[in-house]
Formats: structure tokens, C-alpha cells, sequence
């Protein structure tokens, strides 16, 4: 049986709610002894270390970044996204007939991503996203949450220099993507996170996404999994998500007014991800107002266990603050548990 | 066009002036002496000095070239942002915040009512200034960009942040203006990110340019210029510094359906990249450039800062901008 479905025991009126970390976490804090890994990237990009060492320096982190989510209470943890370069180039490449481009930014943060460029060539990985996972489960006694960019996202954040249409392109990214997300389950990841932030955006894509999730559904196998959708409001798609074929959904509410209102109005037939505690500005919310704010919503939602995190991956967090949002977390998730 | 104002303003450039977005990288020996100085190895006057050192090679470089206008190459910033957070109260210095790859930057924080300083950059203008006779461009952060590129705990929504900060901006702007510089570059690389508040940004140059006797450039990067363009031309600026040519010149079909209006900073090498783009690929560029664009309004520069190069990667990058400039100079005379 997976950990996930054994995180927490706690139920209150029938629903569990767990805290969980989204995804990214920040890879350095302001401190000297914080600042390994950027040292040891800077030894790699000088040849002044080799690969392996550099791979040391990672697993050495995540594995520091694991003790200070358990600490924090929370009960869903992720290796923080630290070998990630960004979302879409490390997803390009660990598959096969994606070039690597130039900087673009990545929405409306000053993070930037490398955009990947698809030939007619694209397929399977090289295991390396598996691995990663299994690193994780293998690194914590919590329930480990891979991650993973959505087909449709990976499409919109690429340049499309194959001969591949966008349907026939997007039902091939999703096997592609879905076949990585099966071997990160076997791999040892209990869940893993489909991020779809541009699909918020772009609603008018959903045909697409949903062809693309279509195919990902089919080949992930039993593995479960939560897509997510940020930086942006959840509620113009709400409705269309209803009948997608994941175990729960990950919203993030902070961009989307009067979604907990509505989903307190009208129920919820699916788990949710609550994405509420705020991963864009260090201002501190209350955890009594956010866990009174979230308690009427989830009263109506189909399912016995939902979980609470962060509107996005922490990374565009300083790391203190991070943690503090961490434990915020687990102090809103601890007062809705009772 | 404004090269009336330019005139105006005692200022002659060339066709096609060449021009660099701002930072310049720190050579080794200044690195290691923003190091000692965190350690308190060195003092803040030994620091000072090389970084009036670093300066004044810089400029020679630029002059050796013969770039026409200027900038004093950012040696005693670090980020764009936490220099001028770290100057005006108001703001908590906050952390470190990855950009992308290995680089990061200080994210500070708005806590209270932000308050001008007093000038911020003016001495170092003045004094870069006093080097040469070429022009040498002011340099700020925009009030959007401050904004954006910070975490907000004090103003009520993020338009109230960027006009608290526009106020501070504007006030600097006379500053410098009444110091002597005639071209200040205002620059605004988030603008383009959230299209919904363009007009925010619009209303914030608004408060830092408006009856300002100066010819104003701003710089913008990275980020979808589609989704704001033609709108973006209303920014009350006379000429705007794009980065083009890390994006394929892909603007260029933009500008081909909607008219360019205003002046504009034509980005040419790419500066994310150690390879060294040559002349006939620049030369290439700023041809493509002109079928797109009067040459009287173009400018030519590098598509963003050099600061993430190095010295000899920068320098490599300028020269052979310059190169190229004067060979399409000579073409278009001929």
C-alpha cells in the first residue's frame, strides 16, 4: 500500500486533511553554511569538480531539505525540484529529441526557464526522473511526492520545430509523460504532481489539455496522481475539471477570489489540494483565519482526505521564510484536524 | 523619432549609436573585494576606490571602441533591486531567491511607508561623468520593477507599491537632471509579464517622467513583449531597449503589422550565452533590424545587461558590436 494513503490518522467529522509540501523549495538561504549546492555549481561550471561530486552535493541537500519538512510537520514531502534547472528544460532533458534554448521567463516571476525545442524524434526517458524519485521515497519515512510538468505546460513552454501537429503532438507528450510518472511510481514515489500552471491561463486550451491528460491517464498506470494548477484562478475551470481522472486536485487559491465560497456553496465531488498558504509573499498569514476560511469548503467535498500546502512550489521564497510557511502548514493543518 | 530632443538637449549621436543596457561584470580583483568588505577584511573606502578603478576602465573601454553612449557599468551595485532597497528606508533586505541556473538575488521586502533618501546615483553619475565627454546614461530601476521584483507586506495592492516607489523614482530623476545628465534610462523589465497592468506601469513612468526635461530610455527583457505590444508604445518614454536576439528577432513580425512609433535600443548578442556572436551575424541582425525600422531611430546595444559574462566575453561582445555598427554605418552611406 502506498504511504500516502497511511500519512495521517487523524479524522475529524470524516476528513483527514494532510499537510504537504507543494513542490520547489528554495536551494539556498542567506547563510554561508545554506549555500553548498551553489557553491558546488559553480565548481561544475569551472571543472573544478566532477558530475558525481556534483550529484553528491544534491542528494545531500534534498536529504537536509527532507529533515527541515518533517520538522516543519509536514507529512507529504518532495525532494524541493533541486536538480531541476527549471520546469520544462529538466523534464526535456531526461526524454529523448528535445534541444535546449534560450531564457524565457516564467510567467509573471522573475525565475526563468530554458525553453525546450521538440523534433520529430521526442520519446521515452532515460530513467533519470525515476531515479530521482526513488532517491526520495528511499531518503524519507514520509509520504514522498514526485513531480512532474504536465503535457500540455511542457507544449506551451516549447518550441515546436517537428513536423508533429498539436493534437497528434499533445496525446504524445502525455504518453511520453505518463509513461515517466508509471516508472516514478514504481520507482518508489507515492504521488506524483502533474504541474499545469499555463493551463489557467490559457482555458480556452482545455480540449488539448485534456487530450494530452487523456493519454497521460492511460499509460501512468496505478500510479496516483495530483495535477496542479497555480498562478492563476481555478475557478474559470473548476467545473471542467470535475471529471478528470486524477486521485485529487491541487488549486491554488491565492489567485483565485471566491473559489472557497464556491466550493462551500456548491460541494465538491474530488479531493483538493488546498494551495491557500501564499508561496508568492513573505507576509504571514494567520493559521486560525486560513483554517476557518478552508473549514466550510471542505465539509462539502466528496473524499476523506484532502491536503493543505502552498499556492506554488517555495522557491520564490527566501528560505526562512519558506519554512516558516511550512510550518504554517502544519500549525492550519493540525486546527483542522482538531 | 527624437532626435529633435536629443538636439534639444545639446546631444549629437550618430546614425545607428551604439549604446550597452547598463551592468558591465565586476573584474576578479573588485568580486574579491565585495567579499573582503562583507568580511570586513577591507575597508569601505578601499572598496570605494576600486570601485572607482573599475569604473573609469570601463569607460576607457567603451571610449577605446568608440561606443557612443555610455554607462558607468553598475560597479557598485549588486542586484538592480537590492541596490536601491538596501538605500531607502522602508524596506527590509530580505533573502536570496533564485533567478535561474546558478544565479540568485537578494528579494527584499516593502515593511513600511517607503521614503526618498536623497540622491542614490547621482554621484556616481557625476563623477563617471567627469571621465569623458561622451554621454553617460542615468540609471534606474523603474517603480514597477522594484515593485514587482519585491515582496509587498506594507501597500495595499500593487499598484499603491509602484506609485509610492514612482514618487522616490521621480525624485531622483530631478536629482539627476539637475546634476547635468541629459539621457536616463528607466529600466522596466517586468512590464511585460502581467499585460493586465500595463497600465500600472504606464501610470508609474507617468509620475517619474512627466515635465522632466530629459530624453528618457526604458529597458525591457525576457518576457512576452507580444502580449503588450503595440499597447507598450504608450509608456511615456522616448525609446525603448528590447532584447531581440535571444528570441530569434521574433519581434520583428510584430513590428511589421503594427509600426514601431518610437525610438528603439536594438538588443544584438545575446548575454546569456559564452559564445561570442561575430561581426557578420550582428551585422546580419542590425540589417534585419532596418527592414522593420527607420535607421534614424535605432539604436544598438547588447539585449540585456553583461554583468552574468565575463570581462573578456563582455568585451568581445562590445567590440564586435561596434564592428558591425560601422560597417552597416559605411554600407548605408555608401
Amino acid at each position: 500500500m502506498h504511504l500516502f494513503f497511511l500519512a495521517v490518522e487523524v479524522t475529524i467529522g470524516g476528513m483527514r486533511i494532510i499537510a504537504s509540501a507543494h513542490s520547489s523549495f528554495p536551494r539556498v538561504g542567506d547563510r554561508p553554511e545554506e549555500q553548498k549546492l551553489r557553491r558546488a555549481f559553480a565548481g561544475l561550471e569551472k571543472g573544478k569538480i566532477t558530475e558525481a561530486e556534483y550529484k553528491s552535493a544534491q542528494d545531500e541537500l534534498i536529504s537536509e531539505i527532507l529533515t527541515i519538512q518533517e520538522s516543519a510537520g509536514i507529512e507529504i514531502v518532495t525532494d524541493g525540484l533541486i536538480r531541476w534547472y527549471d520546469h520544462a528544460s529538466h523534464l526535456a532533458r531526461n526524454l529523448n529529441g528535445f534541444e535546449i534554448n534560450g531564457l524565457l521567463r516564467f510567467f509573471d516571476t522573475n525565475t526563468y526557464f530554458r525553453q525546450p525545442i521538440i523534433s520529430d524524434k521526442i520519446s521515452g526517458g532515460n530513467g533519470a526522473m525515476a531515479d530521482e524519485a526513488g532517491f526520495l521515497a528511499e531518503k524519507t519515512s514520509r509520504t514522498a511526492k514526485a513531480v512532474i510538468l504536465g503535457p500540455y505546460s511542457m507544449m506551451r513552454m516549447s518550441q515546436n520545430s517537428s513536423s508533429i501537429n498539436r493534437e497528434e503532438l499533445i496525446e504524445k507528450l502525455g504518453t511520453i509523460i505518463g509513461s515517466e510518472i508509471s516508472r516514478m511510481g514504481a520507482a518508489g514515489a507515492a504521488i506524483v504532481q502533474v504541474e499545469e500552471p499555463f493551463l489557467i491561463r490559457e482555458p480556452g486550451g482545455f480540449d488539448l489539455f485534456a487530450a494530452g491528460f487523456k493519454a497521460l491517464n492511460k499509460a501512468r498506470g496505478n500510479t496516483p496522481i495530483l495535477p496542479a494548477f497555480y498562478f492563476g484562478d481555478c475557478g474559470k475551470i473548476l467545473d471542467r475539471l470535475v471529471d478528470l481522472p486524477a486521485d485529487i486536485l491541487g488549486l491554488d487559491f491565492t489567485y483565485s477570489p471566491g473559489l472557497l465560497e464556491k466550493i462551500a456553496v456548491d460541494g465538491f465531488p474530488k479531493p483538493i489540494a488546498f494551495g491557500i498558504i501564499d508561496g508568492r509573499n513573505t507576509r504571514m498569514e494567520s493559521a486560525g483565519d486560513i483554517a476557518r476560511a478552508i473549514e466550510k469548503a471542505m465539509v462539502r467535498i466528496k473524499g476523506d482526505t484532502c491536503h493543505i500546502t502552498s499556492s506554488c512550489g517555495l522557491e520564490f521564497l527566501p528560505r526562512d521564510y519558506a519554512i516558516a510557511k511550512l510550518e504554517l502548514t502544519s500549525k492550519t493543518a493540525k486546527l483542522l484536524n482538531g | 523619432m527624437s532626435r529633435e530632443l536629443l538636439n534639444r538637449l545639446g546631444i549629437e549621436i550618430p546614425l545607428l549609436p551604439t549604446t550597452s543596457v547598463g551592468s558591465f561584470p565586476k573584474p576578479p580583483y573588485l568580486t574579491k573585494a565585495r567579499s573582503d568588505r562583507k568580511k570586513e577584511l577591507i575597508s569601505s573606502d578601499d572598496l570605494y576606490n576600486l570601485e572607482q578603478q573599475a569604473t573609469k576602465e570601463w569607460l576607457d573601454f567603451q571610449e577605446s571602441i568608440g561606443m557612443d553612449i555610455l554607462v558607468d557599468g553598475e560597479m557598485y551595485r549588486g542586484d538592480m533591486v537590492a541596490y536601491f532597497a538596501e538605500i531607502i528606508p522602508g524596506f527590509d533586505p530580505g533573502g536570496l531567491v533564485r533567478s535561474y541556473g546558478n544565479r540568485y538575488y537578494y528579494k527584499p521586502i516593502i515593511k513600511s511607508k517607503l521614503k526618498y533618501p536623497g540622491p542614490m546615483t547621482v554621484e556616481w553619475w557625476k563623477r563617471a561623468q567627469t571621465l569623458t565627454k561622451k554621454p553617460i546614461k542615468g540609471m534606474l530601476t523603474g517603480p514597477y520593477t522594484i515593485m514587482d521584483w519585491s515582496f509587498n507586506e506594507y501597500y495595499p495592492d500593487r499598484a499603491a507599491a509602484s506609485y509610492a516607489l514612482a514618487e522616490l523614482i521621480r525624485d531622483e530623476v530631478s536629482e539627476l537632471i539637475g546634476a547635468g545628465c541629459k539621457i536616463i534610462q528607466v529600466d522596466e523589465p517586468a512590464v511585460s509579464v502581467r499585460p493586465e497592468e500595463l497600465e500600472i506601469a504606464k501610470n508609474a513612468l507617468q509620475i517619474v517622467t512627466e515635465g522632466q526635461n530629459a530624453y528618457f530610455i526604458t529597458h525591457i527583457c525576457y518576457g512576452a513583449f507580444e502580449k503588450i505590444y503595440p499597447a507598450m508604445l504608450d509608456l511615456p518614454v522616448h525609446n525603448f531597449d528590447l532584447e531581440l536576439s535571444n528570441s530569434d528577432l521574433d519581434m520583428l513580425e510584430h513590428f511589421a503589422r503594427h509600426p514601431f512609433t518610437k525610438d528603439i535600443t536594438f538588443g544584438v548578442v545575446d548575454v546569456h550565452t559564452h559564445k561570442i556572436e561575430d561581426v557578420e551575424l550582428i551585422k546580419t541582425r542590425i540589417e534585419q533590424a532596418l527592414k522593420y525600422l527607420p535607421k534614424e531611430a535605432v539604436w544598438i546595444d547588447p539585449d540585456c545587461g553583461l554583468k552574468t559574462r565575463t570581462v573578456e566575453e563582455s568585451k568581445q561582445k562590445l567590440s564586435n558590436i561596434q564592428a558591425a555598427v560601422e560597417a552597416v554605418r559605411a554600407e548605408l552611406q555608401e
